[in-house]
Protein backbone atom coordinates (compact mmCIF):
# COMPACT_ATOMS: atom_id res chain seq x y z
CA UNK A 1 0.00 0.00 0.00
CA UNK A 2 1.64 3.11 -1.17
CA UNK A 3 1.82 6.39 1.71
CA UNK A 4 -0.96 8.26 -0.21
CA UNK A 5 -3.62 4.73 0.14
CA UNK A 6 -2.69 4.82 3.26
CA UNK A 7 -3.67 8.85 4.09
CA UNK A 8 -6.84 7.51 2.05
CA UNK A 9 -7.48 5.07 4.03
CA UNK A 10 -6.60 6.83 7.39
CA UNK A 11 -9.55 9.41 6.15
CA UNK A 12 -11.60 7.05 5.66
CA UNK A 13 -11.25 5.61 9.19
CA UNK A 14 -11.79 8.63 10.71
CA UNK A 15 -15.13 9.19 9.35
CA UNK A 16 -15.86 5.52 10.89
CA UNK A 17 -14.62 6.52 14.83
CA UNK A 18 -17.21 5.51 16.95
CA UNK A 19 -19.37 7.63 18.98
CA UNK A 20 -17.56 5.95 22.65
CA UNK A 21 -14.11 7.18 21.38
CA UNK A 22 -15.29 11.06 20.58
CA UNK A 23 -13.10 13.04 22.72
CA UNK A 24 -15.81 14.60 24.04
CA UNK A 25 -19.73 14.32 24.05
CA UNK A 26 -22.14 16.73 22.69
CA UNK A 27 -23.55 16.51 26.63
CA UNK A 28 -20.47 17.43 28.24
CA UNK A 29 -20.03 20.49 26.17
CA UNK A 30 -23.00 21.70 26.78
CA UNK A 31 -22.55 20.48 30.22
CA UNK A 32 -19.92 22.65 30.45
CA UNK A 33 -21.04 25.75 28.79
CA UNK A 34 -24.37 25.55 31.33
CA UNK A 35 -22.39 25.59 34.13
CA UNK A 36 -19.55 28.43 32.80
CA UNK A 37 -22.71 30.70 31.95
CA UNK A 38 -23.59 31.17 35.53
CA UNK A 39 -19.80 31.28 36.56
CA UNK A 40 -18.24 35.20 35.35
CA UNK A 41 -14.97 34.57 36.33
CA UNK A 42 -14.72 31.12 34.54
CA UNK A 43 -15.88 32.69 31.58
CA UNK A 44 -13.87 35.63 31.58
CA UNK A 45 -10.93 33.52 32.44
CA UNK A 46 -11.69 31.54 30.06
CA UNK A 47 -11.77 34.73 27.08
CA UNK A 48 -8.59 35.93 28.28
CA UNK A 49 -7.17 32.53 27.40
CA UNK A 50 -8.73 32.21 23.98
CA UNK A 51 -7.25 35.88 23.35
CA UNK A 52 -3.57 35.05 24.44
CA UNK A 53 -3.70 32.39 21.97
CA UNK A 54 -3.14 34.87 18.95
CA UNK A 55 -0.36 36.70 21.30
CA UNK A 56 2.72 34.46 19.85
CA UNK A 57 1.85 35.36 16.23
CA UNK A 58 1.22 38.62 17.21
CA UNK A 59 4.66 38.66 19.34
CA UNK A 60 6.09 36.58 16.47
CA UNK A 61 4.81 39.58 13.41
CA UNK A 62 6.11 42.49 15.68
CA UNK A 63 9.51 40.70 15.84
CA UNK A 64 9.93 40.71 11.96
CA UNK A 65 9.19 44.44 11.99
CA UNK A 66 11.99 44.99 14.21
CA UNK A 67 14.07 42.72 12.41
CA UNK A 68 13.55 44.44 9.21
CA UNK A 69 14.08 48.18 10.94
CA UNK A 70 17.44 46.44 12.28
CA UNK A 71 16.70 46.58 15.75
CA UNK A 72 17.46 43.42 16.66
CA UNK A 73 17.74 43.38 20.08
CA UNK A 74 14.17 44.51 20.21
CA UNK A 75 13.49 41.64 17.58
CA UNK A 76 15.02 39.02 20.00
CA UNK A 77 13.19 39.98 22.46
CA UNK A 78 9.94 39.75 20.77
CA UNK A 79 10.78 36.40 19.18
CA UNK A 80 11.97 35.02 22.38
CA UNK A 81 8.24 35.88 23.69
CA UNK A 82 7.19 33.66 20.75
CA UNK A 83 9.50 30.86 20.67
CA UNK A 84 8.43 30.74 24.22
CA UNK A 85 4.95 29.62 23.61
CA UNK A 86 6.79 26.64 20.67
CA UNK A 87 6.57 28.73 17.74
CA UNK A 88 8.32 27.33 15.36
CA UNK A 89 9.50 30.08 12.83
CA UNK A 90 10.01 32.70 15.83
CA UNK A 91 12.97 29.75 17.15
CA UNK A 92 14.78 29.57 13.73
CA UNK A 93 14.36 33.60 13.78
CA UNK A 94 15.66 34.33 17.01
CA UNK A 95 18.69 31.55 16.57
CA UNK A 96 19.43 34.01 13.51
CA UNK A 97 19.09 37.02 15.22
CA UNK A 98 21.20 35.77 18.26
CA UNK A 99 23.75 34.59 16.19
CA UNK A 100 23.99 38.59 14.64
CA UNK A 101 24.25 40.15 17.92
CA UNK A 102 26.95 37.20 18.73
CA UNK A 103 28.91 38.04 15.87
CA UNK A 104 28.63 41.68 16.85
CA UNK A 105 29.95 40.93 20.13
CA UNK A 106 32.62 39.23 18.99
CA UNK A 107 33.79 41.96 16.45
CA UNK A 108 33.15 44.32 19.68
CA UNK A 109 35.52 42.11 21.64
CA UNK A 110 38.23 42.01 19.52
CA UNK A 111 38.36 46.50 19.41
CA UNK A 112 38.63 46.05 22.63
CA UNK A 113 41.72 47.43 24.27
CA UNK A 114 42.02 46.07 27.91
CA UNK A 115 41.72 42.25 28.45
CA UNK A 116 38.82 42.43 31.01
CA UNK A 117 36.78 44.17 28.74
CA UNK A 118 37.87 41.88 25.60
CA UNK A 119 37.19 38.61 28.08
CA UNK A 120 33.84 40.90 29.15
CA UNK A 121 32.51 41.12 25.60
CA UNK A 122 33.70 37.25 24.93
CA UNK A 123 31.27 36.46 27.52
CA UNK A 124 28.47 37.99 26.43
CA UNK A 125 28.97 36.42 22.90
CA UNK A 126 28.95 33.04 24.32
CA UNK A 127 25.84 33.84 25.90
CA UNK A 128 23.98 34.78 22.62
CA UNK A 129 25.43 31.60 21.14
CA UNK A 130 24.03 29.13 23.44
CA UNK A 131 21.13 30.73 23.67
CA UNK A 132 21.15 30.99 20.34
CA UNK A 133 22.18 27.17 19.85
CA UNK A 134 19.33 26.44 22.04
CA UNK A 135 16.61 28.33 19.75
CA UNK A 136 17.91 26.44 16.56
CA UNK A 137 17.26 23.11 18.48
CA UNK A 138 14.23 24.15 19.21
CA UNK A 139 13.63 25.17 15.56
CA UNK A 140 15.10 21.70 14.23
CA UNK A 141 12.55 19.78 16.58
CA UNK A 142 9.44 21.84 15.40
CA UNK A 143 10.73 20.62 11.86
CA UNK A 144 13.52 22.84 10.29
CA UNK A 145 16.30 20.80 9.50
CA UNK A 146 18.21 23.56 8.07
CA UNK A 147 18.86 24.71 11.55
CA UNK A 148 21.63 22.42 11.73
CA UNK A 149 23.61 24.41 9.84
CA UNK A 150 22.86 27.49 10.81
CA UNK A 151 24.49 25.57 14.67
CA UNK A 152 27.72 24.92 12.50
CA UNK A 153 28.05 28.31 11.72
CA UNK A 154 27.52 29.27 15.48
CA UNK A 155 30.77 27.10 15.66
CA UNK A 156 32.77 28.79 13.29
CA UNK A 157 31.73 32.08 15.43
CA UNK A 158 33.04 30.34 18.72
CA UNK A 159 36.24 29.00 17.65
CA UNK A 160 37.03 32.46 15.97
CA UNK A 161 38.81 34.29 18.56
CA UNK A 162 38.75 31.72 21.32
CA UNK A 163 40.16 33.29 24.65
CA UNK A 164 41.71 30.89 27.36
CA UNK A 165 39.40 28.91 28.28
CA UNK A 166 39.52 29.80 32.13
CA UNK A 167 38.18 33.13 31.18
CA UNK A 168 35.38 31.80 28.53
CA UNK A 169 33.71 29.79 31.21
CA UNK A 170 33.73 26.32 28.84
CA UNK A 171 32.95 22.94 30.25
CA UNK A 172 36.35 21.29 30.00
CA UNK A 173 36.09 18.68 27.52
CA UNK A 174 35.11 15.09 28.89
CA UNK A 175 33.65 16.71 32.64
CA UNK A 176 29.93 16.32 33.00
CA UNK A 177 29.87 15.90 29.26
CA UNK A 178 26.29 14.26 28.70
CA UNK A 179 26.34 10.70 26.60
CA UNK A 180 24.95 10.93 23.31
CA UNK A 181 22.46 8.39 22.50
CA UNK A 182 23.32 5.77 20.03
CA UNK A 183 24.12 6.81 16.63
CA UNK A 184 20.70 5.50 14.32
CA UNK A 185 18.67 6.88 17.77
CA UNK A 186 16.63 9.46 17.14
CA UNK A 187 16.85 12.61 19.13
CA UNK A 188 14.03 13.53 21.31
CA UNK A 189 13.40 17.49 21.78
CA UNK A 190 14.09 16.96 25.66
CA UNK A 191 17.50 15.83 24.47
CA UNK A 192 18.15 18.06 21.96
CA UNK A 193 17.52 21.00 23.94
CA UNK A 194 19.88 18.93 26.56
CA UNK A 195 22.66 18.22 24.45
CA UNK A 196 22.75 21.92 22.70
CA UNK A 197 22.87 23.88 26.29
CA UNK A 198 25.91 21.63 27.24
CA UNK A 199 27.34 21.66 23.66
CA UNK A 200 27.44 25.71 23.72
CA UNK A 201 29.68 25.16 26.11
CA UNK A 202 32.12 22.42 25.38
CA UNK A 203 33.68 22.50 21.81
CA UNK A 204 34.09 18.36 21.93
CA UNK A 205 30.63 17.86 22.51
CA UNK A 206 29.19 20.59 19.76
CA UNK A 207 31.14 18.83 17.22
CA UNK A 208 29.43 15.61 18.57
CA UNK A 209 26.26 17.46 18.27
CA UNK A 210 26.51 19.08 14.91
CA UNK A 211 27.41 15.60 13.16
CA UNK A 212 24.28 14.60 14.85
CA UNK A 213 22.51 17.33 13.67
CA UNK A 214 23.84 16.89 10.19
CA UNK A 215 23.46 13.46 9.71
CA UNK A 216 19.71 13.48 10.64
CA UNK A 217 19.16 17.06 8.19
CA UNK A 218 20.59 14.44 5.32
CA UNK A 219 17.82 12.14 5.76
CA UNK A 220 15.14 15.15 4.28
CA UNK A 221 14.87 15.87 0.91
CA UNK A 222 17.47 18.83 0.06
CA UNK A 223 16.80 21.73 -2.50
CA UNK A 224 15.77 25.57 -2.67
CA UNK A 225 13.80 26.12 0.90
CA UNK A 226 11.07 28.71 1.08
CA UNK A 227 11.57 31.63 3.08
CA UNK A 228 9.02 30.56 6.41
CA UNK A 229 9.43 34.96 7.04
CA UNK A 230 8.13 35.92 3.44
CA UNK A 231 5.35 38.21 4.22
CA UNK A 232 1.65 36.60 3.01
CA UNK B 1 -12.64 9.80 2.71
CA UNK B 2 -12.91 12.04 5.90
CA UNK B 3 -16.52 13.90 4.92
CA UNK B 4 -15.57 17.86 4.39
CA UNK B 5 -18.17 19.70 6.69
CA UNK B 6 -20.63 21.55 4.68
CA UNK B 7 -21.77 24.96 6.55
CA UNK B 8 -23.66 23.50 9.63
CA UNK B 9 -26.48 25.54 10.47
CA UNK B 10 -26.40 24.63 14.16
CA UNK B 11 -23.66 24.44 17.08
CA UNK B 12 -24.87 20.06 17.54
CA UNK B 13 -24.36 19.88 13.66
CA UNK B 14 -21.12 21.67 13.79
CA UNK B 15 -20.32 19.30 16.40
CA UNK B 16 -21.84 16.73 14.64
CA UNK B 17 -19.47 17.37 11.83
CA UNK B 18 -16.35 18.07 13.51
CA UNK B 19 -15.73 15.90 16.34
CA UNK B 20 -14.59 13.19 14.69
CA UNK B 21 -11.96 14.87 12.86
CA UNK B 22 -11.13 16.43 15.46
CA UNK B 23 -10.18 13.35 17.67
CA UNK B 24 -8.52 12.03 15.16
CA UNK B 25 -6.28 15.33 14.58
CA UNK B 26 -5.76 15.96 18.30
CA UNK B 27 -4.69 11.67 18.63
CA UNK B 28 -2.35 12.06 15.97
CA UNK B 29 -0.77 15.12 17.38
CA UNK B 30 -0.51 13.68 21.12
CA UNK B 31 -0.13 10.51 22.87
CA UNK B 32 -1.45 11.84 26.30
CA UNK B 33 -4.78 11.25 26.37
CA UNK B 34 -5.60 14.22 28.67
CA UNK B 35 -5.01 16.88 26.88
CA UNK B 36 -6.99 15.21 23.56
CA UNK B 37 -10.37 15.41 25.91
CA UNK B 38 -9.35 18.55 27.31
CA UNK B 39 -8.38 20.29 24.03
CA UNK B 40 -11.21 19.27 22.34
CA UNK B 41 -13.37 20.30 25.37
CA UNK B 42 -12.40 23.37 25.38
CA UNK B 43 -11.60 24.65 22.19
CA UNK B 44 -15.74 23.23 21.52
CA UNK B 45 -16.74 25.10 24.19
CA UNK B 46 -15.00 28.43 22.44
CA UNK B 47 -16.94 27.28 19.57
CA UNK B 48 -19.94 27.19 21.04
CA UNK B 49 -19.39 30.31 22.96
CA UNK B 50 -18.85 32.40 19.94
CA UNK B 51 -21.15 30.14 17.42
CA UNK B 52 -23.04 33.51 16.41
CA UNK B 53 -20.12 35.15 14.70
CA UNK B 54 -18.28 31.71 13.94
CA UNK B 55 -21.79 30.71 11.70
CA UNK B 56 -21.19 33.36 9.37
CA UNK B 57 -17.72 32.17 8.87
CA UNK B 58 -16.64 30.50 5.32
CA UNK B 59 -14.89 27.72 7.39
CA UNK B 60 -15.74 27.46 11.24
CA UNK B 61 -14.09 24.27 10.78
CA UNK B 62 -10.68 26.10 10.22
CA UNK B 63 -11.41 28.40 13.07
CA UNK B 64 -11.61 25.38 15.42
CA UNK B 65 -8.36 23.25 14.09
CA UNK B 66 -6.62 26.80 14.56
CA UNK B 67 -7.65 27.09 18.07
CA UNK B 68 -7.13 23.63 19.36
CA UNK B 69 -3.15 23.66 17.56
CA UNK B 70 -2.55 26.35 19.27
CA UNK B 71 -4.07 25.35 22.54
CA UNK B 72 -2.10 22.06 21.96
CA UNK B 73 1.55 23.65 21.24
CA UNK B 74 0.39 25.89 24.55
CA UNK B 75 -0.23 22.40 26.68
CA UNK B 76 3.41 21.04 25.02
CA UNK B 77 5.66 23.94 25.54
CA UNK B 78 4.55 24.17 29.34
CA UNK B 79 4.72 20.49 29.80
CA UNK B 80 8.33 20.62 28.35
CA UNK B 81 9.77 22.88 30.14
CA UNK B 82 8.45 21.14 33.44
CA UNK B 83 9.33 17.89 32.21
CA UNK B 84 5.72 16.51 32.75
CA UNK B 85 5.01 15.51 28.95
CA UNK B 86 4.00 12.30 28.26
CA UNK B 87 5.16 12.48 24.58
CA UNK B 88 8.14 13.29 25.54
CA UNK B 89 8.59 10.38 28.05
CA UNK B 90 7.42 8.29 24.57
CA UNK B 91 4.48 6.94 26.49
CA UNK B 92 0.78 6.47 24.54
CA UNK B 93 -1.93 6.65 26.14
CA UNK B 94 -6.05 6.91 25.18
CA UNK B 95 -7.22 4.26 22.57
CA UNK B 96 -5.75 4.03 19.12
CA UNK B 97 -7.83 4.26 15.93
CA UNK B 98 -8.43 1.84 12.99
CA UNK B 99 -6.75 -1.40 11.77
CA UNK B 100 -3.18 -2.31 12.15
CA UNK B 101 -1.78 -0.18 9.82
CA UNK B 102 -3.36 2.55 10.41
CA UNK B 103 -1.76 1.97 13.98
CA UNK B 104 1.41 2.21 12.41
CA UNK B 105 0.77 5.67 10.62
CA UNK B 106 -0.90 7.47 13.56
CA UNK B 107 2.52 6.37 15.43
CA UNK B 108 4.70 7.14 13.02
CA UNK B 109 3.02 11.03 12.71
CA UNK B 110 3.38 11.22 16.45
CA UNK B 111 7.55 10.09 15.83
CA UNK B 112 7.22 13.37 13.13
CA UNK B 113 8.30 17.08 14.38
CA UNK B 114 5.61 18.93 15.23
CA UNK B 115 5.25 21.49 12.38
CA UNK B 116 5.52 18.77 9.96
CA UNK B 117 2.73 16.42 11.69
CA UNK B 118 0.39 19.31 11.89
CA UNK B 119 0.72 20.21 7.81
CA UNK B 120 0.74 16.32 6.91
CA UNK B 121 -2.30 15.55 8.82
CA UNK B 122 -4.35 18.37 8.05
CA UNK B 123 -3.31 18.40 4.21
CA UNK B 124 -2.86 14.66 3.78
CA UNK B 125 -5.32 13.16 5.93
CA UNK B 126 -8.32 15.43 6.65
CA UNK B 127 -7.97 17.16 3.27
CA UNK B 128 -7.53 20.57 3.78
CA UNK B 129 -5.92 22.77 0.50
CA UNK B 130 -2.45 23.83 1.55
CA UNK B 131 -3.93 27.42 1.82
CA UNK B 132 -6.37 26.30 4.49
CA UNK B 133 -4.06 24.17 6.34
CA UNK B 134 -1.80 27.58 6.42
CA UNK B 135 -4.28 29.44 7.95
CA UNK B 136 -4.83 27.22 10.71
CA UNK B 137 -0.92 26.18 11.30
CA UNK B 138 -0.53 30.42 10.76
CA UNK B 139 2.28 29.61 8.45
CA UNK B 140 2.89 30.60 4.79
CA UNK B 141 1.77 27.81 2.24
CA UNK B 142 5.01 27.58 1.05
CA UNK B 143 6.33 26.35 4.69
CA UNK B 144 3.26 23.92 4.67
CA UNK B 145 4.06 22.45 1.24
CA UNK B 146 7.79 21.94 2.78
CA UNK B 147 6.65 20.53 5.96
CA UNK B 148 4.08 18.43 4.12
CA UNK B 149 7.17 16.86 2.00
CA UNK B 150 9.49 16.18 4.80
CA UNK B 151 6.84 14.71 6.51
CA UNK B 152 6.24 12.46 4.04
CA UNK B 153 9.93 11.51 3.01
CA UNK B 154 10.54 10.52 6.98
CA UNK B 155 6.78 8.58 7.16
CA UNK B 156 8.10 6.69 4.10
CA UNK B 157 11.27 6.16 5.90
CA UNK B 158 9.40 5.30 8.87
CA UNK B 159 6.65 2.55 7.60
CA UNK B 160 9.16 0.95 4.86
CA UNK B 161 10.83 -2.24 6.08
CA UNK B 162 13.74 -3.26 4.19
CA UNK B 163 12.46 -0.40 1.87
CA UNK B 164 9.35 -1.61 1.31
CA UNK B 165 6.11 -0.07 2.42
CA UNK B 166 4.53 -2.48 4.82
CA UNK B 167 1.13 -0.65 6.16
CA UNK B 168 -1.88 -2.34 5.91
CA UNK B 169 -0.17 -6.13 6.19
CA UNK B 170 1.59 -5.67 9.63
CA UNK B 171 0.79 -6.51 12.97
CA UNK B 172 4.59 -4.81 14.33
CA UNK B 173 5.10 -1.68 15.17
CA UNK B 174 6.91 1.32 13.86
CA UNK B 175 10.51 0.56 15.50
CA UNK B 176 10.77 2.96 18.28
CA UNK B 177 13.63 5.28 17.15
CA UNK B 178 13.94 7.60 20.56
Amino acid sequence: MSLDELFAEAAREVGRIPDVEHAVSLDRVRRECARRSWDDIERARHAAFLDSLDLEQAAYELGRRCDQAGDLGEAARWYRVAARQDHGDAALRLGEVLGMLAERASRRADGEPSAAARTRARRDALHLVTEAAQAFAEAYAAGYPEAAELVEELLDLVDRGRPPSQDRGEVPAGRGCPDFPRWHGVLSEAEIQRLSSHAAQCVTCMKEFIARMRSAAATVPSGALPDPFARR
Amino acid sequence: MSPRPSRPSSFPEFYEAEIKRLTAYLRAQTSDGRWVEDIAQESLIAAADKWDELMTYDRPDAWLFKVATRMLRRNQAKAREQCTSLDELGERAGPELGQPGLLDLHTAVRRLPRRQREAVYLHCVLRYSLEEAAAILAISESSVKTHVRRARQRLAELLADDGSPRPGRSTTRVRRTR
